[in-house]
């Protein structure tokens, strides 16, 4: 029982710190696309 | 002794906090009115959320505590990570709540409830949302100084003015531009914490090797070290009652619920909610595995005794120079993006919520961004007195439990019912708002009383907790029916006399 959980938890490790990794990637380029378009949204509402 | 070296690691820190300042001003301009101050004109897109909600969520507190869980239960202290994980994905796949939250089109929690409760309970469950809120904000400050003063050997007599300059900055912008500064300085955070969290991880994995870690726990803890439901001190009530509480925080939390109102639609404030949901074993698991390193490294009695100081001594001989400046940065990241949507949270639901009864959304765009202005400047004063200059006494982790029991479960009771069950009506909100500050505020008042106290060291905190839950309900319940009978008796007896 105790090496099924010990699996789990290192699982759960490698699995939390990939998705990690993936994600500031993803949300690093797409974020700033997000935020060039908020705020470029923003200014042509004001531009009108 | 740290590794800690002032021109490389100090300079890294200061180039990050003053780019932080210039871009949170920068964005000011893009501030028209007051829903693009608390709410960034609700046009937040999926991934600026996902960063910025992943940012707000993690902090030195968070940290801090969390680590506190890994030296104290082992990997077991994890699952709250799992735990909110689950309850995140859920609400996020099937909008529960939060998609009827968004809709209504409100900019807080209580003035949704103003819709079905009328304006009594508005005021009444913002003013608990302050209340807790502040409380539980009130020592974000100081804890985040204690882990400089151990990670880059910072002397304690500076810790005080260098976390006053510190949220002296996050004020600075986010009283200039509101949720747009905090928006695009969260993202920055975000990518900055991160890079510092993932590269310490991976440090501490090669130094010390994750074997260890987890032969550490066994023989401390046993199979409560990798097991909540059979560690002595935990046990299935507390996964009962962590599930309770992380629900509950899920569903009203200001600084998360703000980011599912300023999304652009309910499809997106969904998303934002299942996409993150993940970042919360990360937020877990980093830590607590620090908190185990610590507990591999660190004796109790080179830190006097206290757990809490442990992961950060560890920190500060582990990692070398360079790798330590940017975790500081990373975790000062971390705090000031919490600090910042802390700020403006409480402010939009004072100004919103409780001051309603004088400006009663009549007052110009303006003066309502000034008014919140001021009061984000009173509530970062109010954290510099409470927080900072007075010291905490009693254990951290059941501080920011209480806090959020207060909070959480009368706000969670008044939300589900509100939307989800028609006979709610205000006797049944203001029953709920009562009863659910009473037990957790009464179980701590008896714990200070020397006779009560064998009876409440018996009940423990988590079944109290979870009675808090069972007893709002009970009230909402209660509260609701006997107003309606109580109507029809008097229609009946009006049309007997009639």
């Amino acid at each position: 029982m105790i090496n099924i959980l010990v699996g789990f938890w290192k699982f759960l490790i490698c699995f939390g710190l990939i998705w990690y990794v993936i994600t500031i990637g993803i949300v690093g380029v797409k974020g700033f696309r997000n935020i060039k378009t908020m705020l470029g949204g923003i200014n042509a509402t004001e531009e009108k | 002794m740290t590794n800690f070296n002032w021109f490389l690691d100090g300079g890294l820190v200061g180039f990050y906090i003053l780019l932080s300042l210039i871009v949170g001003i920068f964005i000011k301009k893009y501030v028209r009115n007051i829903n693009d101050f608390l709410v960034a004109g609700r046009s937040v897109d999926l991934h600026v959320g996902m960063a910025s909600l992943a940012a707000t969520e993690f902090g030195i507190i968070t940290c801090m505590a969390a680590s506190q869980l890994g030296y104290r239960y082992g990997f077991a202290g994890a699952t709250v990570g799992i735990i909110m994980t689950i309850v995140m994905f859920i609400v996020g796949k099937t909008g529960f709540c939060i998609e009827p939250l968004r809709k209504a089109g409100v900019v807080t929690i209580p003035e949704f409830f103003e819709k079905k409760f009328g304006s009594r309970v508005r005021w009444a469950s913002g003013a608990v949302i302050v209340l807790g809120g502040l409380l539980n904000m009130g020592v974000f400050l100081r804890t985040g100084g204690e882990f400089l003063v151990y990670v880059a050997g910072l002397n304690p007599k500076y810790l005080e003015i260098t976390m006053t300059v510190l949220l002296l900055i996050v004020a600075l912008y986010t009283i200039l531009g509101g949720m747009l500064s905090v928006l695009v300085t969260d993202y920055m955070q975000f990518l900055l914490m991160s890079v510092g969290l993932i590269l310490t991880t991976f440090t501490v994995f090669i130094k010390v090797g994750w074997n260890k870690l987890f032969d550490t726990v066994i023989t401390q803890y046993g199979a409560g070290g990798i097991n909540p439901f059979v560690h002595l001190k935990l046990g299935w009530q507390y996964v009962l009652y962590t599930t309770l509480v992380l629900t509950a925080t899920v569903l009203t939390w200001q600084t998360m619920v703000s980011r599912v109102l300023s999304a652009k639609d309910e499809k997106v404030a969904k998303k934002m909610y299942t996409k993150t949901s993940i970042f919360y074993i990360v937020r877990s698991l980093i830590p607590v595995l620090w908190g185990v390193t610590a507990l591999v490294l660190v004796k109790l009695d080179a830190v006097g005794g206290n757990p809490l100081y442990a992961m950060p001594k560890m920190l500060s001989v582990l990692l070398p120079s360079g790798i330590i400046g940017l975790l500081v940065a990373a975790m000062l990241a971390a705090d000031m993006s919490t600090d910042s949507s802390y700020l403006l949270g409480w402010a939009s639901v004072i100004y919103n919520d409780i001051l309603v009864v004088f400006h009663k959304n009549s007052w110009s765009e303006k003066r309502a961004i000034f008014i919140n202005r001021i009061l984000i400047g009173i509530i970062g004063i109010f954290l510099l007195l409470y927080g900072l200059w007075y010291p905490l006494k009693s254990d951290l982790w059941i501080y920011m439990t209480l806090t959020a029991t207060i909070y959480s479960v009368s706000v969670s009771t008044l939300l589900v019912a509100a939307c989800y069950w028609e006979k709610a009506n205000d006797w049944g909100a203001f029953a709920t708002i009562i009863v659910g500050a009473l037990i957790p505020g009464g179980f701590l008042v008896a714990q200070q009383i020397p006779t009560l106290s064998p009876i409440t060291d018996a009940i423990g905190p988590y079944y109290s907790g979870i009675a808090s839950f069972v007893f709002a309900w009970i009230a909402m319940v209660v509260g609701s029916l006997l107003k309606i009978s109580i109507k029809e008796k008097g229609k009946i007896l009006e049309e007997e006399i009639a």
